[in-house]
């Protein structure tokens, strides 16, 4: 695990908020938007990486392509390895894609069928000597150099996710973006998947964002978490004081939600009011407040700010000191695996 | 009790359904898939039997056959002593939402979109029961509102998009507990919905099982789920049952080499990362179309031997039963 604080920041996001207009008037300016991302700010230190979870609409997707610039952010900022994306130019952007690449849920729609895998992959590499290059990029995430000229359709799904994680090295990135890379595979081939991201990782000194509704896989992957909540952090930390004492009444929530595979093991479920509003009419103040047990009349007031705690993590709640702490799993007493 | 008549017979609750050598096949045009094969087990009044398995390993499939949906080649299945093998069509459909009901893991499909959901609940009600219109409108209300849906009079009037995910699953177990049905038949019930969604579901299904007494068949990959919600388990993989435990049981002591590989992959929640590699299994699940002869795990077993190549039996271990050589 990483020590953060030698380390240098590859990636600053700043107050980045990503709306998109859904009706517009007869003059085609907006009158509804989606609120898919607002204000959102972190750092990712080189080397580190960062998980980021939520449920489906919390914006997490729209996030990760908003900082790849693959959505043009409504407001913000966000720097790689300082240059600012917003304002870099054509050309520069090109070489800077090189150097953010992004896994994909799905394998099958990821590869073109009708390429062999080894041209997907060449596609990322300059230069001469592309076969080699492409066989020794197959042999390091754990297919044969003879699979070139093979067909995606010739592989199972860990396999087409192998050759995705090979066609995004092949640039040499830095920063490589997870977008539910592990969450369509069976358990067995997910471990391989995700031994084979921390082997790349190490290897290669890749930092990460990685984008995930599993909170088990981001617990065993990630060096910090940040949680979402229609569009907007509302806690983020180092993993294991995350894990270990949930702070955000939504955090508390959700993780108590997570089923733990061990029957010995007994927690509480923290119960949630009501449903998830829609991100086209997001509550005034904090957004959570209709869900929340805590929520105060205040809470409606003013949209809570990240923050710092003392302990390395932030979070955003008003009503924080009041919140009823501690782990949401309780130890048994006979674990076998613990 | 998985295995033999004799258990059967001994046991003094009669199971609600029992499945004995059950084998499906779909038959293509270039070949066959054995979907299931040679499965057996008994489901006892008001509990959770729990079937995990990854993709393709005919979970789904023998899900389906238990409502008489799947091309069954072999064996039988009984509800309430009867052998469904032997109903037409017709007698079929009465037992099917009557006595047997199932629910599926995308309730967006499995519901008529240019219906309302007050149209749909009630169709189901009149035809299992003599209910006129009104009393069975009445019947819909109590039903959503014992899965938790306030305002059940407005909700009848609308359409499955108006509702979110967790809402429509919760309307489809409305639907398919409105007759009291004996089985509860669940495929991936909460895979599609997030996770805080998923424990409201999981508390809605198992409050409803004790005040309603169903039995329940609960079709999953998810380790986490099983391991909250069932009583017994059987692990399936490549279409055959590999072993069969009481809950407890199979996770203190896994003992067929494809469960202890399973539990061991799965990541947990509750415990710290650390520098070491996840435990995982090399290779991935057969093709159902090229099962290899034998033990169907063997080319991923790290305990494999000379007798793997011939087809282990099962074999049955105070409360549990395992299909591998190690236990023959």
């Amino acid at each position: 695990m990483l020590d953060v604080s030698t380390q240098s920041e590859i990636l600053q996001v700043e107050s980045l908020t990503q709306r998109f207009p859904i009706e517009t008037n007869a003059l085609g300016r907006p009158t509804r938007w989606l609120h898919a991302v607002e204000n959102v700010s972190f750092t990712l230190a080189s080397g580190e990486t960062l998980g980021i979870v939520g449920e489906s609409g919390c914006g997490k997707s729209t996030l990760a392509r908003s900082i790849l610039q693959l959505y043009t952010p409504t407001s913000g900022h966000v720097r790689f390895d300082g240059s600012d994306l917003g304002s870099a130019s054509a050309r520069d952007m090109r070489e800077l894609r090189k150097q953010m690449q992004i896994v994909l849920q799905d394998p099958f729609g990821a590869l073109n069928p009708r390429r062999s895998v080894g041209s997907s992959i060449a596609d990322g590499l300059g230069g001469g000597n592309i076969r080699a290059r492409v066989g020794e990029l197959l042999e390091r995430v754990g297919l044969r150099a003879e699979d070139y000229a093979r067909y995606p359709h010739e592989f199972s799904g860990g396999q087409r996710q192998r050759i995705c994680i090979a066609r995004a090295l092949a640039p040499q990135p830095r920063l490589l973006v997870a977008d539910e890379a592990v969450s369509a595979l069976d358990v067995s081939v997910q471990a391989q998947i995700l031994n084979l991201l921390s082997q790349l990782r190490a290897d290669f000194g890749l930092s990460f964002l990685f984008i995930s509704h599993n909170l088990s896989v981001v617990r065993a992957f990630c060096d910090r978490v940040a949680v979402m909540y229609l569009g907007r952090i509302v806690e983020i930390g180092p993993t294991e004081k995350l894990f270990t004492d949930p702070a955000h009444p939504y955090t508390r929530a959700l993780m108590s939600a997570v089923p733990v595979p061990d029957p010995t093991r007994r927690h509480q479920h923290v119960p949630l009011r009501g449903e998830l509003p829609s991100p086209l009419y997001p509550p005034a103040g904090c957004a959570f407040r209709t869900r929340c047990l805590y929520a105060a009349d205040a809470c409606s007031q003013v949209v809570p700010r990240l923050s710092t705690q003392g302990d390395g993590r932030e979070v955003a709640c008003i009503r924080l000191n009041d919140v009823d702490r501690g782990p949401v799993w309780t130890q048994s007493k006979e674990s076998s695996l613990c | 009790m998985p295995t033999g008549e004799d258990a059967s017979r001994i046991d003094p609750s009669v199971p609600v359904l029992s499945v004995r050598d059950l084998s499906v096949r779909y038959d293509l045009e270039d070949g066959q898939i054995q979907a299931v094969v040679e499965v057996s087990f008994d489901l006892e009044p008001g509990e959770t039997f729990a079937i995990v398995g990854e993709s393709g390993s005919g979970k789904s499939t023998l899900a389906l056959s238990l409502l008489g949906m799947a091309p069954v080649t072999a064996g039988d299945i009984r509800l309430d002593g009867q052998s469904i093998a032997a109903l037409g069509r017709a007698a079929l459909s009465k037992i099917r939402g009557h006595r047997i009901a199932m629910i599926f893991q995308e309730p967006m499909t499995s519901l008529n979109p240019v219906l309302t959901v007050g149209y749909q609940l009630t169709e189901a009600i009149r035809l299992h029961t003599s209910l006129g219109r009104r009393e069975a409108t009445q019947h819909a209300v109590l039903m959503l509102s014992k899965v938790g849906i306030s305002d059940a009079e407005r909700r009848l009037r609308q359409y499955p998009h108006e509702l979110s995910g967790g809402m429509r699953q919760r309307v489809m177990i409305a639907m398919a507990l409105s007759c009291n049905p004996a089985v509860l038949v669940a495929d991936e019930p909460t895979t599609a919905l997030d996770v805080t969604v998923q424990a409201q579901i999981l508390d809605l299904i198992a409050d409803l099982q004790r005040d309603l007494g169903t039995a329940v068949v609960l079709i999953t990959h998810d380790i986490g789920v099983v391991a909250e919600t069932a009583d017994r388990i059987a692990v399936m993989y490549a279409g055959r049952i590999v072993e069969e435990a009481p809950t407890a049981q199979l996770f203190a002591h896994p003992r067929h080499p494809y469960t202890q590989g399973l539990l061991r992959s799965v990541p947990r929640v509750d415990v710290p990362r650390t520098d070491e590699p996840l435990p995982s299994m090399s290779g991935s699940a057969p093709s159902m179309r090229h099962v290899p002869a034998g033990c169907p795990f063997r080319d991923r077993c790290d305990q494999v031997h000379d007798r793997c190549s011939e087809t282990p039996p099962l074999v049955r271990i105070g409360t549990d039963s395992v299909r591998c050589w190690l236990h023959a």
